[in-house]
């Protein structure tokens, strides 16, 4: 396993598209907060008014600040996703992938391996989520309450590797750079225009068990509640959403799935 | 002698091409075994289904007498068909890379001592993808060497390189060979395998056609050049007879194959008798490229 990290790592070390998309989202992340911030204290201020309050919500202090930065930050999961794109179709087009196998190692180590970019894209993403909502805490906090609601933080981290295991199988099975990140991007709005004609025909239900929709069901929208509330009023009805243990266990479902998908069809190939 | 590969029944189809029939080879210890064929002869696909790259339909294969398994390919040094390495990577990183694939111990000493002998470490700090044609074989050569196997795979080892880097190749691939390891080496260049390869493998059409030492290979029937006025007609006459075939059709001559058993005397006859009078008739000396175009006609 030691090996396979170190293998790994030489090959990010020196990838230029890793350090300009990286960079493009160390810069980027604090800014889209701020414009989330922006936007939901602007267009939804109703939805404050739901819960009883007043005023500008200001989702910078502990704890809320943990429930919105995961969410703001979970937008650029896209981003880094192409990134697990690019690194595994480089494999194929670099031809690498067929000499790593031809110098000894075996398909289940060179998939382990490129699982092990996956783990370190989602720390290091994780790790900077974890830094922007201790530094916003911090700053807008009268008190440093850090451990409140932190546990959205492991829940940021697991969303992450599911969103990043789902790039790698469309890499993986696509083999070209371009289709795989046009078949990834397409696959989040085909599968929320989908979601909405299910909900529209009362399967609400069914579109609780999409992987992209049980993905983004492990760090809400922070106004959920507020909003849940509204939608409550409105039509009488509760929204179905999954209970946070079930959707963990749908999560790692496809996660493994995606996994073992991505191994057999790599195995049976010709490289 | 050891064996060190042996194959039974490959076989390989791709949709309505079968490109592999039922192979049977076997390697042994110390040879430098040439794979010959004509392009689309399978002798790519049967290194791909050997080196693991390539599901065989049908088959067995064994390296070292170990079966299949992964651990068996770290101890082969292999390029096939082209050098594939990481071109946003130096040389030493490329190269790490490998050695911690096939648990290299002391791989900075290893990286060293390939990239010395290889004549790259002068530019060991360069991206492989500033390397020119040449260089990026010889660091292909230096990867199969990293570990010190004791089987170099090759496949068409001198492609696309000018006279000097063929020569380099080539002369690099005869010192390996003199350590006394295994070489097993497909190539189009027939003058490079006669002059490396004891024993020889001749495909065509993913079928194995002849196999044994060169010498074996090589001295099966004889070769006549022969020159006569009218080569047409001598044409017929060999269409006629089982004992004589056309090997290659030079200006004014015809290069045939002749059974060992038929003296010059009797050809002369033989043609004289059917109205063909040759005006020249020497033997040829036979090379490998004359025995290969024989045996794939």
């Amino acid at each position: 396993m030691k090996k396979l990290l170190a293998i790994e790592l030489i090959k990010l070390s020196k990838l230029r598209s890793l350090r300009v998309i990286l960079l493009i989202y160390f810069g980027l992340a604090p800014l889209i907060v701020y414009g989330f911030y922006s936007f939901f204290n602007t267009f939804m201020g109703p939805l404050m008014a739901v819960s009883g309050q007043t005023g500008e919500w200001n989702p910078f202090v502990f704890p809320d600040v943990w429930g919105f930065v995961t969410w703001s930050s979970s937008w650029f999961n896209i981003l880094i996703g192409v990134i697990v794109v690019i690194v595994m179709t480089n494999e194929y087009s670099y031809r690498t992938l067929k000499q790593n196998i031809i110098d000894g190692a075996s398909f289940k180590e060179v998939i382990i391996g490129k699982f092990f970019i996956v783990f370190i894209l989602s720390t290091i993403v994780t790790l900077y989520t974890l830094i922007l909502g201790i530094i916003y805490g911090a700053a807008n906090s009268e008190t440093m309450d850090i451990w409140n609601g932190i546990n959205d933080i492991p829940k940021y981290y697991f969303q992450t590797i599911c969103y990043f295991s789902f790039a790698f199988f469309f890499a993986s099975v696509l083999k070209k750079p371009a289709v795989s990140i046009i078949f990834f991007i397409v696959s989040f709005i085909a599968e929320f225009i989908l979601g909405q004609f299910l909900k529209a025909g009362g399967l609400e239900q069914v579109y609780a068990f999409f992987p992209l929709n049980s993905f983004s069901n492990l760090v809400p929208i922070p106004i959920l509640q507020e909003a849940i509330k509204m939608a409550e009023e409105r039509t009488g009805e509760t929204p179905f959403i999954l209970e946070n243990s079930t959707n963990l266990l749908v999560c790692l479902f496809y996660m493994t799935l995606f996994f073992l998908i991505s191994l057999w069809v790599i195995k049976r190939r010709d490289l | 002698m050891s064996e060190v590969l042996s194959t039974n029944g490959l076989r390989k189809e791709y949709k309505d091409t079968i490109a592999l029939r039922d192979l049977s080879i076997t390697v042994e210890k110390g040879q430098i075994f040439g794979l010959l064929g004509p392009n689309g002869s399978g002798k790519t696909t049967t290194l791909g289904i050997l080196l693991g790259v390539i599901k065989p339909k049908k088959g067995t294969f064994s390296w070292f007498g170990n079966g299949q398994k992964d651990e068996n390919r770290k101890n082969i040094g292999a390029l096939l068909e082209t050098p594939n390495f990481y071109p946003y990577l130096n040389a030493v990183d490329n190269l790490k890379i490998v050695s911690k694939i096939k648990d290299v111990k002391n791989s900075e000493e290893a990286i060293e001592r390939v990239l010395k002998r290889v004549n790259l470490w002068e530019r060991k700090k360069s991206k492989f993808k500033t390397y020119s044609l040449g260089m990026k074989q010889r660091l292909a050569l230096a990867s199969c060497m990293l570990a010190d196997p004791d089987v170099l795979v090759l496949d068409e080892p001198t492609n696309g390189l000018d006279p000097q880097g063929i020569a380099e190749i080539r002369s690099l691939i005869m010192d390996i060979a003199k350590e006394g390891k295994t070489i097993i080496i497909a190539s189009h260049l027939l003058d490079e395998i006669e002059k490396m390869c004891t024993h020889v493998a001749i495909m065509k059409y993913g079928e194995l056609l002849q196999v044994g030492t060169l010498e074996e290979i090589m001295t099966q029937d004889r070769m006549l050049m022969i020159k006569a006025d009218d080569l047409d007609k001598a044409k017929k006459v060999i269409d006629t007879t089982d004992h004589i075939s056309i090997i290659d059709e030079p200006v004014g001559e015809l290069l045939i194959a002749v059974d060992e058993k038929y003296s010059n005397a009797e050809i002369n006859k033989l043609f004289a008798e059917n109205e063909v009078y040759l005006s020249g008739l020497r033997d040829h000396k036979k090379n490998l490229e004359s025995t290969f175009l024989e045996i794939v006609k």
